[in-house]
């Protein structure tokens, strides 16, 4: 088995907000092995950007992140400054963003913003630094990077930026790479081609990647394992296979029927709307929305059921009573 | 680049000429002129008349417009009416000397503190930082320069007996004078970026800069900042006009020989010429100034393009 570079165990994430307490990520343990690719999907607001924030020291000042333990690579991060993260940020641990649009400072050029991170974490001098740049840029697939390198990122299209911005997140070579929906803000073939790049950059690097996006599709063409969230909790985690083919959550049924398959068949929608993170449910936070819902789910959080080696599901359709009462749950 | 320079001043000379003809038939409208002041009560209506002719003032105005105009493209602003043998231009020149001084100063006292300040507000937003910066910059915008003039004099010069009330004979006179004129505008500059701060951090951008693990020193005061300081870059064109040429109530209360109080008197006494002069000498400053800015804004930002 491989070695686990990133580990979380029970990450609870909370903001302080004018309406009160609000409880985005409530508890979440997980990990990354080395040079593996794990998928975080989920809704709008259902914890999966936090929770990579928040390891990172990446959130906005009202928020407030535990942890009983974060290791990356053998060191524990839960309780470490935000200045010593500073130092992991950029050099272990890249990051791309949604927007490439908006990810990158308007006032500066290629060059000042990729060399920056390799000046400091690699220690090299401007020319080296330089140097380095301009293969990143080449490596990422930058036509005439010698030209780029001096221009500002209002005179490159939305798929060059985010070739620069995976170029800036991969300088340093780090262990790990987490894309925050990194295809979202693209129209569809620079998208595919985008997801290509971040596919050959993983293999040329050996890098972790934890992509993390609403899109299933997006997820499947590039992860092996899955973790899926919802209202701040993991619901569902598997490889990409059993999450299609032995569905272990309604939920995670619900998000593949929304899915376009192409065969004609009707879309089936969620119904419903998440839970309100400011009072979550004291059950499963999907019970309010959930076909197979019983008493006992509005009740109590249900525990992790195995379904196999490294598939669980957080459902009390699992739990042996229920299945002995009303059968293994047919769920797609 | 020059291009556009050519054509800025191309521009630049036509609003002058647009704020002398607007200058100049305005002040011919307001009712009095230079010699009908009670001052000049007693004289005889004959060397009054005698007077007029030699400064010109009887002719149509349209004629005083034409030959003034003439005079200009000389170089020449004229002769002031009410101070003997002075010229226009040597008003400026005796002038001018002792107001940029202590505008300059005012000038770099208000940025070294306003955008530090500034920058603090709105990293430490909500904190006591914020709030005693914004205690301040009220209190600067709110506070009248003569009030601050006369308090500031009252405290130091008559009860401390620190600083000299008046004149520029030693550093020490410089430094009320230029506390006073900087602090309204430390106050503007400091709200300027406090606010223009709060808003680029809040841009995805700055969150890429911490995720490349940028310490938080170098992202404020090295990529927020290059991105927040635009607006003051702005404002800094019609300040430091403004400043260089001196107020009228500073150089009053210190008895500044400056340029201010030149043109206040000018304007009470209908001194058609130093009004005029000192209009045009203003305004060419103004159109300078904001010139200097648009060329130094587009070097700060790249998304501004002045070739055009």
């Amino acid at each position: 088995m491989a070695e686990k570079i990133l580990e979380v165990k029970n990450l609870r994430t909370t903001f302080q907000t004018l309406a009160g307490e609000v409880k985005a990520v409530r508890g979440t343990s997980f990990y990354v092995e080395s040079g593996e690719s794990l998928g975080i999907v989920g809704e709008s607001g259902c914890g999966k950007s936090v929770t990579m924030l928040s390891i990172l020291h990446l959130l906005d000042e009202n928020a407030r992140a535990e942890a009983d333990a974060i290791n990356f690579v053998g060191q524990d991060i839960s309780r470490i400054t935000t200045k010593e993260m500073r130092k992991l940020n950029g050099y272990k641990i890249g990051m791309i963003f949604q927007d490439p649009m908006t990810s990158l400072n308007p006032v500066f050029s290629i060059e000042q913003q990729i060399c920056d991170p390799l000046m400091r974490h690699l220690k090299l001098n401007r020319p080296q630094a330089r140097k380095k740049a301009l293969e990143m840029l080449e490596t990422v697939g930058i036509p005439s990077p010698e030209s780029r390198l001096k221009q500002y990122p209002h005179e490159l299209s939305g798929g060059l930026r985010q070739r620069v911005m995976i170029a800036i997140a991969m300088c340093c070579n780090p262990r790990l790479l987490i894309a925050d929906e990194p295809t979202t803000a693209l129209d569809v073939t620079v998208q595919a081609q985008i997801l290509d790049l971040m596919k050959q950059m993983k293999e040329e690097y050996d890098t972790a990647v934890v992509l993390i996006s609403h899109d299933l599709g997006v997820i499947s063409s590039l992860c092996s394992r899955v973790i899926v969230m919802y209202g701040g909790v993991i619901v569902e985690e598997g490889l990409i296979d059993d999450l299609f083919y032995e569905t272990g959550h309604p939920y995670t049924a619900g998000l593949l029927r929304s899915i376009p398959r192409g065969d004609g068949e009707k879309l089936v929608p969620i119904d419903g709307t998440p839970p309100d993170l400011l009072n979550p449910p004291k059950g499963c936070p999907f019970a309010a929305r959930c076909s197979h819902a019983m008493k006992l789910c509005r009740e109590a959080m249900p525990p992790k059921y195995p379904m196999n080696e490294h598939h669980y599901s957080c459902c009390w359709l699992h739990h042996p009573s229920v299945i002995a009462k009303r059968g293994e749950a047919k769920l797609i | 680049m020059v291009r556009y320079i050519i054509k800025r001043i191309v521009a630049g000379f036509l609003s002058l000429l647009m704020l002398i003809t607007l200058t100049f038939f305005l002040m011919h409208a307001i009712p009095g002129g230079p010699f009908s002041s009670d001052k000049y009560r007693k004289t005889p209506q004959a060397v009054l008349e005698q007077i007029q002719d030699q400064y010109g003032l009887n002719e149509p105005v349209y004629v005083q417009y034409i030959s003034y105009l003439q005079n200009l493209a000389k170089g020449n602003l004229g002769v002031s009416f009410t101070k003997l043998n002075y010229s226009v231009n040597d008003l400026i020149s005796n002038g001018m000397p002792a107001s940029a001084k202590i505008g300059f100063l005012a000038i770099l006292l208000a940025l070294l503190i306003g955008i530090p300040l500034g920058t603090t507000a709105a990293v430490r937003r909500g904190h006591l930082a914020d709030g005693v910066s914004m205690v301040i910059a009220t209190v600067g915008v709110s506070v009248p320069s003569f009030v601050l003039c006369v308090l500031t004099m009252y405290l130091f010069c008559d009860r401390l007996k620190l600083l000299p009330t008046y004149g520029l004979s030693s550093w020490k006179c410089y430094i009320l004078p230029v506390g006073c004129m900087a602090f309204g505008q430390i106050a503007y500059i400091t709200r300027l970026m406090r606010s223009s701060m709060l808003e680029t951090l809040r841009q995805d951008f700055i969150r890429t800069e911490r995720s490349k693990g940028i310490p938080e020193l170098a992202v404020i005061g090295k990529y927020a900042l290059k991105n927040s300081i635009l607006p003051v870059i702005t404002y800094m064109g019609p300040m430091v006009a403004t400043l260089l040429t001196g107020t009228f109530i500073i150089e009053k209360v210190f008895s500044i020989p400056g340029l201010g109080r030149y043109f206040v008197n000018a304007i009470g006494d209908r001194d058609y010429a130093v009004t005029l002069g000192l209009t045009i000498f203003v305004g060419a400053l103004i159109i300078i100034c904001n010139l200097i800015v648009d060329i130094i804004y587009a070097f700060v930002d790249p998304r501004v393009k002045i070739d055009r």
